[in-house]
C-alpha cells in the first residue's frame, strides 16, 4: 500500500537573479512499512524534500500525496492537522519543549488534538514504555541524556501513530552507543510494527540500515536503490554490543 | 497536562520578564484606579456638601426681582407626583448679640435660616450634639463651634436684631459641624413660622427647593416647573450647586488624567516589548509546536491567553495598589482644597475602568506578537541557528505613524484655534507619541548610523559592531528605543509642566498674599470659597498693636456674573467676590495679567473690579468691559480694570474695593484680616506682635498664621501633588531601565555564539563589554534625544491647554536643570542597565558559547 507518493515535485525559492531551484521534477513512492533513507550533499534538496513531505513547506508545482491526500492542495491549518494526526517528526536536535516533562512532551500533540489530558498522559506513558524511557517520564529535557531525549522525541512522534515518521539526521547529535540504540529502535518499528520511515542523513553507514536509499543531487533524484547490507551488519558499526 | 498549564509553566520559566510585564500593568492600572477613585471621592464629597447646603434639591425657585415668594405655592408644588419634597426657606442677614457681661459681649452679623423642620429634614441633614429641635417652633439652633465663638451654651439666650427690634431667643439645640450646619457655620436656624414672624414676612419665603423623586429626571423637573411658575418667579438649579468647585476640580483632574494616560502608554510599550521578546525567544519552541500539529489559531490563543493571564494578575494587583494611591491622592486633595473629605468612596467605576484598561492594554500589546508568533514557520525548529528578525517592518507601520502625527497635528491646531475639548490635548499627546514611535523602524537605520558616526571617536570598532547588531533586530531595537522615547518624553513633558505650574502658583502667592500675618475664622475652602465670618471690630484692635503698619480686611461672598453676548454660556456664571481693602499708592496685591498695576490699583480704589482669568474666559469679558454682578436680588454694573491670575476657587473670582462693595452691594462683615508689620521691625517686636495676635485669635476662636507658615502650607500642598507625580515618573524610568536589561540580555543570548567566536578570534573581555554597552549607548541616543525634544513639546502643549481652563496659558519655561538632568539620569539608567548583560557577555565560557544554539 502506498503511504507516500510525490509526483513531479518542484520547489523554487526567490526570483530573478536570486532564483534557486531546490527541487526539479522529483517523483517518489514509499509503501507501508518501508524505511527510506534520503542522502545527498549539502544544498542537494534533500531537506526541502523532507519538509514538503512533512507538509511544512508546499511545492511550487507537483503533487505530494500522503495516504492519498494531496498536501499541496490543503490550507495551512489543514496541513497542520494532517501533521498532527498522520505525520511524526524526529529532529537532529530533539526539539523537546524545555518546560515540559518527558511525559508531557509526548502528550502534547494529543492535547493539541483535543484528547483529554488524562487519556493523553496514559497513551504517552505507553509510548515512553515502548521506547524504554518510562522511568524518566517526570524529568524535563534538560535533565535527560541526548539518547534519552531522542527516545522521548520518538515517543512523541509515535504517540499519534503516524502514517509516516520523518527523521532529519536522527543520530546527528548522539554518541555512538546512543546512536546504535536509536537505530535498533527504528528498525524494530519497521520490522515489528510496519512503521513507514523517511530519514534524511549524511551518514552512509546509517543509510545502509534502511530498506532503500534515495540519492538526491541538484534537486533531482540521482539514484533510488535497495540498501545493500543486511540489517544486523549495519547495527554492528553503531554498537559494540550490536 | 493542558495547554493552559503549559502557558503557566512558560510564564514561570521567565520570572524576570513576567515581573516586568506585571509591573508595567500594575503601574498603568494603579494610576487609573487611583485617579478615578480619588476624583470620584472628591467630587462625591462636594456633591454631598452641596446637598447639605441645598439639600437634595435639584430645583431652586426664586423671585426674579429678589423679593419674597408667597408661600401658598409651596402646597401647590407639593402636589406634583415627581417631587419628593418641597422645602421653603426664608433667609435674612441679621446681627446677633450674645454674652451677659461687658467682657463676654459679642456682636456678630449672621445669616438667619428660617426653615420648616418637617419639610427640611427630608432634604438636609441636621445632627444634634445636644438639646433638641425647635420647641413648638420656638428657639434657635446653632452649630456647636459657632456657639462657642459666640460664647453661648445650650439654654442661653441670644438677642437678634430684627425689623421689630431686639428679640430674645433661647438656644434650644447645638448642631454637629456636619450636614447642613457645616457649610452654614455662621448661620442661625429658626423655624419658618418664627422667622416669618420675626422678620415681618408673613406667608413669605425667599427660596423654595424641590427634591425630585428621581434625581436623574432633575432637568425634566426643572423645565416643567419653570414653565408652570407664575410670572416673576424663576426656576434654576440650586445656586450653591454652582460650577465653582467643579471648575477647580476639573483642572486637577485633567492633570492627573494626563499622568495616567501617559503611564498607560508607557505600559503598552513595555508590555509590547516584553511580549515580542517572549515570542522572539520562544521562536524555536513555537515552531516545534507548529511542526507537531499546533494550528496558527492555537498558537495565537496560547500567546493571547498568556498575555491575558498576566494582564489579569497585574490588573488585580494594580487595583489594590491603586486603592492605596487613591487614599494618598484623596488626602492630597483634602489639603489642596482645604476641606475635609470622607473616607475613600469605593464604587465599581474605577475598578471597571482599571479592568477594561488593564486587560485591554494586555490584549492590545499581546495581539500583534501573538499574530507574529502564529506565523512562525515549523521549518525553524529544524534550523540549527536562530533566525534573524521576526518580520520585516511593514511600510504600513510608517504610514500609520505619519497618519497618527497628522491627526495629532490637526487636533493641536484645532485646539489652538479654540476647540477646547477636554481630552484633545491628551489625545494629541498620545497620538504624537505613538506616531513618533511608529516612525522609528523606518528611520532606525539612518539614525543608528548617524549616532554611531557621531560616537565613533568614543565607541570605535565596538560601536560599529553594536550598530549592526541593533539593526539585525529591528523590531526589538525599535521597541526598546520606543520605550525610552516615551518614558523620557513623558518624564520631561510632565516634569516641565509640574515645575511650570508650581512656579505659577508660587508667583501668584508672592503677588497676591502679601500680609505678614493672617487672622481668620477658618481656612477658606479653596473650591467653594466659603468661609466663616469674624468680628469686624477686630481690625481696629489689631491696628492698635504697636508695630502693626496696616490691617487689611477681606470678605468673600458668592455672586452671579452676567456673561458677555460673545460668551459660550448664556447662563449667569457663579463666582466669588473678594472685597478687600486696597490702599491707593500702595503696591497692588494681585498677579495681574491685563492692565498696569498702578492704573489698576487707582481704578480699583475708584470703584472698578479686577476679575480672575478663568472668570474672564467663562463670561467672555475682558479688561475695559463692564460686568454685571448680582447679589441677593441686587444687580450692579462695574468696569473691569484688569484681569488677574487666580488660584482661589479655580480662578472664578473677582476683586473689589471693600467700601465700594459695602456701598453698592451691601456686603458687610469680615472673613479675615491680613496684617502687615513695619518693614524695619526687629525680631523681638515681630515676635511680640505674633504673640498678641495669637492671644486675640485664641480669645475669638480664630486662626492666626504667619506669611511663612501659610507659604509652607501652600508649598506642602503643591509638593504633595507633585511628589505623587514624580514617583509615577520615576517608576516609569525604572521600568524602562528593566526594558533595557531585557533587550540587551536577549541580544547577548542570541549573540552567544558570535560573541564566543569574536572572543576566540580577537576580542578581549573589555571589548566585548564595550560592544554591549555601545548598543545601549546608541539606543539611548536614538530614543532619548527625540524623547527630550518631544517632551518639551508636550509640556508646551499642556501649558497652552490650560488656556481652555484658566483663560490664560501657564508660562512655558524650559528648565535646563530639569531638562538635561532628566536626560542624563535616563541615559545613566540605560548604561547602568546595560552593565548586567555586558558583564554576562564578557564572562562567556568560550567552549559553551561555541556550542550554544
Amino acid at each position: 500500500m502506498l503511504v507516500l507518493e510525490a509526483r513531479d515535485l518542484t520547489k523554487i525559492y526567490g526570483a530573478a537573479d536570486a532564483r534557486v531551484e531546490a527541487l526539479r521534477g522529483v517523483d517518489l513512492q514509499v509503501i507501508k512499512g518501508e524505511w527510506v533513507a534520503i542522502m545527498g550533499p549539502s544544498g542537494s534538496g534533500k531537506s526541502t524534500l523532507l519538509n514538503i513531505v512533512g507538509g511544512i513547506e508546499v511545492p511550487t508545482s507537483g503533487q505530494i500525496l500522503v495516504e492519498g491526500v494531496d498536501l499541496a492542495s490543503l490550507s495551512d491549518d489543514q496541513r497542520t492537522i494532517m501533521r498532527r494526526k498522520r505525520l511524526g517528526f524526529i529532529f537532529q536536535s530533539f526539539n523537546l519543549l524545555p518546560t515540559l516533562t518527558a511525559e508531557e512532551n509526548v502528550a502534547l500533540p494529543m492535547v493539541l488534538d483535543g484528547v483529554k489530558p488524562a487519556d493523553a498522559s496514559q497513551r504517552a506513558l505507553q509510548k515512553l514504555e515502548q521506547v524504554g524511557v518510562a522511568h524518566r517520564r517526570r524529568h524535563v529535557p534538560g535533565t535527560l541524556s541526548g539518547g534519552e531525549q531522542q527516545r522521548v522525541a520518538i515517543a512523541r512522534a509515535l504517540a499519534i501513530e503516524p502514517a509516516l515518521l520523518l527523521a532529519d539526521e536522527p543520530t546527528g547529535n548522539l554518541d555512538s552507543a546512543s546512536g546504535a540504540q536509536m537505530v535498533r529502535l527504528m528498525r524494530e518499528l519497521v520490522d515489528d510494527r510496519r512503521q513507514t520511515i523517511i530519514m534524511v542523513t549524511h551518514d552512509p553507514q546509517l543509510a545502509a540500515l534502511a530498506d532503500r536509499i534515495v540519492r538526491v543531487r541538484d534537486g533531482q533524484i540521482e539514484s533510488d536503490e535497495p540498501a545493500g547490507a543486511p540489517v544486523a551488519a549495519g547495527v554492528r558499526d553503531f554498537s559494540p554490543a550490536g | 497536562m493542558t495547554l493552559w498549564q503549559f502557558s503557566v509553566r512558560e510564564i514561570k520559566s521567565r520570572p524576570g520578564r513576567a515581573a516586568l510585564t506585571l509591573i508595567s500593568i500594575i503601574i498603568g492600572v494603579a494610576a487609573v484606579v487611583a485617579v478615578a477613585m480619588s476624583v470620584i471621592t472628591t467630587r462625591g464629597a462636594y456633591e454631598e456638601m452641596y446637598q447639605t447646603l441645598t439639600g437634595r434639591a435639584a430645583v431652586e425657585i426664586r423671585s426674579e426681582a429678589g423679593g419674597g415668594i408667597d408661600d401658598a405655592i409651596v402646597d401647590q408644588l407639593a402636589e406634583r407626583s415627581d417631587v419628593q419634597a418641597v422645602v421653603p426657606i426664608l433667609e435674612r442677614i441679621a446681627i446677633v448679640y450674645a454674652g451677659q457681661t461687658e467682657a463676654q459681649k459679642k456682636r456678630m452679623k449672621i445669616q438667619v435660616m428660617a426653615i420648616d423642620p418637617a419639610r427640611d429634614a427630608k432634604v438636609r441633614d441636621y445632627k444634634l450634639v445636644r438639646g433638641k429641635f425647635f420647641e413648638n417652633g420656638k428657639g434657635v439652633l446653632l452649630e456647636a463651634g459657632f456657639a462657642r465663638t459666640l460664647g453661648v451654651d445650650l439654654g442661653d439666650e441670644v438677642k437678634l436684631l430684627t425689623p421689630g427690634g431686639l428679640k430674645k431667643l433661647a438656644v434650644v439645640g447645638l448642631l454637629a459641624p456636619e450636614g447642613a450646619a457645616a457649610y452654614r457655620q455662621g448661620a442661625m436656624f429658626v423655624s419658618l413660622t418664627n422667622g416669618q414672624r420675626l422678620f415681618k414676612a408673613k406667608n413669605k419665603v425667599d427660596t423654595i427647593h424641590l427634591a425630585p423623586k428621581d434625581f436623574a429626571r432633575s432637568e425634566q423637573l426643572l423645565k416643567e416647573v419653570a414653565a408652570s411658575l407664575p410670572p416673576g418667579l424663576v426656576a434654576r438649579p440650586p445656586a450653591a450647586r454652582s460650577q465653582l468647585s467643579k471648575e477647580t476640580l476639573e483642572s486637577t483632574q485633567q492633570g492627573l488624567e494626563l499622568a495616567s494616560a501617559l503611564s498607560l502608554i508607557v505600559a503598552i510599550f513595555i508590555i509590547l516589548n516584553t511580549f515580542l521578546m517572549n515570542v522572539s525567544e520562544r521562536r524555536r519552541q513555537l515552531s516545534i509546536l507548529r511542526a507537531i500539529g499546533a494550528t496558527k489559531g492555537q498558537i495565537k490563543r496560547l500567546l493571547i491567553g498568556e498575555g491575558l493571564l498576566l494582564g489579569f494578575i497585574g490588573t488585580v494587583i494594580g487595583m489594590v495598589v491603586g486603592m492605596g494611591g487613591a487614599f494618598y491622592l484623596t488626602r492630597l486633595m483634602e489639603n489642596l482644597f482645604q476641606t475635609s473629605l470622607p473616607s475613600l468612596q469605593v464604587t465599581p467605576l474605577p475598578f471597571v475602568l482599571g479592568a477594561v484598561l488593564g486587560l485591554g492594554v494586555s490584549l492590545l500589546a499581546t495581539y500583534m506578537p501573538a499574530v507574529w508568533a502564529s506565523r512562525v514557520s515549523p521549518l525553524e525548529g529544524m534550523r540549527p541557528v536562530a533566525h534573524e528578525d521576526l518580520e520585516g517592518v511593514s511600510p504600513m507601520v510608517t504610514l500609520a505613524g505619519l497618519v497618527f502625527l497628522a491627526i495629532a497635528g490637526v487636533l493641536a491646531y484645532a485646539f489652538f484655534v479654540g476647540l477646547w475639548l477636554r481630552y484633545v490635548p491628551i489625545v494629541a499627546a498620545v497620538l504624537a507619541l505613538a506616531g513618533f514611535v511608529m516612525l522609528i523602524p523606518a528611520s532606525l537605520g539612518p539614525l543608528s548610523r548617524f549616532v554611531t558616526a557621531i560616537l565613533s571617536p568614543l565607541l570605535k570598532m565596538e560601536g560599529e559592531l553594536a550598530h549592526r547588531q541593533l539593526l539585525r533586530r529591528r523590531i526589538r531595537t525599535t521597541l526598546t528605543t520606543g520605550v525610552l522615547f516615551v518614558a523620557l518624553a513623558t518624564g520631561i513633558g510632565l516634569g516641565t509642566t509640574i515645575v511650570n505650574n508650581v512656579d505659577d502658583v508660587g508667583h501668584w502667592f508672592e503677588r497676591t498674599v502679601l500680609g505678614d500675618f493672617f487672622v481668620r475664622a477658618t481656612m477658606p475652602d479653596m473650591a467653594s470659597g466659603l468661609s466663616a465670618e469674624v468680628p469686624d471690630t477686630l481690625g481696629k484692635e489689631i491696628m492698635e498693636i504697636p508695630g502693626v503698619s496696616s490691617v487689611s480686611s477681606a470678605r468673600v461672598v458668592s455672586v452671579q456674573v452676567d456673561p458677555a453676548p460673545t460668551a459660550e454660556t448664556k447662563d449667569p456664571v457663579g463666582a466669588i467676590l473678594i472685597a478687600r481693602d486696597f490702599v491707593a499708592n500702595d503696591r497692588l496685591e494681585l498677579d495681574l495679567r491685563e492692565g498696569e498695576p498702578e492704573k489698576v490699583l487707582k481704578d480699583l480704589c475708584a470703584g472698578d473690579v479686577v476679575i480672575g482669568t478663568v472668570l474672564a474666559k467663562r463670561s467672555g469679558l475682558k479688561a475695559g468691559d463692564h460686568i454685571n454682578l448680582s447679589r441677593e436680588g441686587q444687580k450692579q454694573q462695574f468696569r473691569i480694570a484688569g484681569t488677574s491670575n487666580e488660584y482661589f476657587v479655580g480662578g472664578l473670582a473677582l476683586y473689589i474695593q471693600r467700601d465700594i462693595a459695602r456701598q453698592k452691594l451691601g456686603i458687610e462683615g469680615v472673613d479675615g484680616y491680613a496684617v502687615r508689620v513695619g518693614k524695619n521691625l526687629d525680631r523681638g517686636s515681630r515676635f511680640r506682635i505674633e504673640t498678641r495676635l495669637k492671644e486675640i485669635a485664641e480669645r475669638e476662636g480664630l486662626l492666626m498664621q504667619s506669611h511663612e507658615a501659610l507659604r509652607a502650607m501652600v508649598d506642602d500642598l503643591v509638593n504633595g501633588i507633585t511628589g505623587g507625580l514624580w514617583v509615577l515618573l520615576a517608576m516609569g524610568f525604572v521600568v524602562a531601565g528593566f526594558g533595557i536589561v531585557n533587550t540587551l540580555t536577549m541580544n547577548v543570548l542570541e549573540q552567544t555564539r558570535e560573541l564566543g567566536l569574536l572572543r576566540i578570534v580577537a576580542m578581549t573581555r573589555r571589548q566585548v563589554r564595550k560592544m554591549i554597552l555601545s548598543q545601549a549607548a546608541i539606543m539611548g541616543c536614538i530614543g532619548l534625544v527625540p524623547g527630550a525634544i518631544v517632551g518639551a513639546g508636550i509640556a508646551y502643549l499642556v501649558g497652552r491647554s490650560s488656556e481652555g481652563e484658566f483663560g490664560r496659558s501657564i508660562e512655558f519655561t524650559l528648565h535646563p536643570i530639569m531638562f538635561f538632568g532628566a536626560f542624563l539620569i535616563a541615559y545613566a539608567i540605560v548604561v547602568i542597565a546595560a552593565w548586567i548583560p555586558a558583564q554576562r557577555a564578557a564572562r562567556l565560557d568560550l567552549r559553551e558559547a561555541l556550542r550554544y544554539e
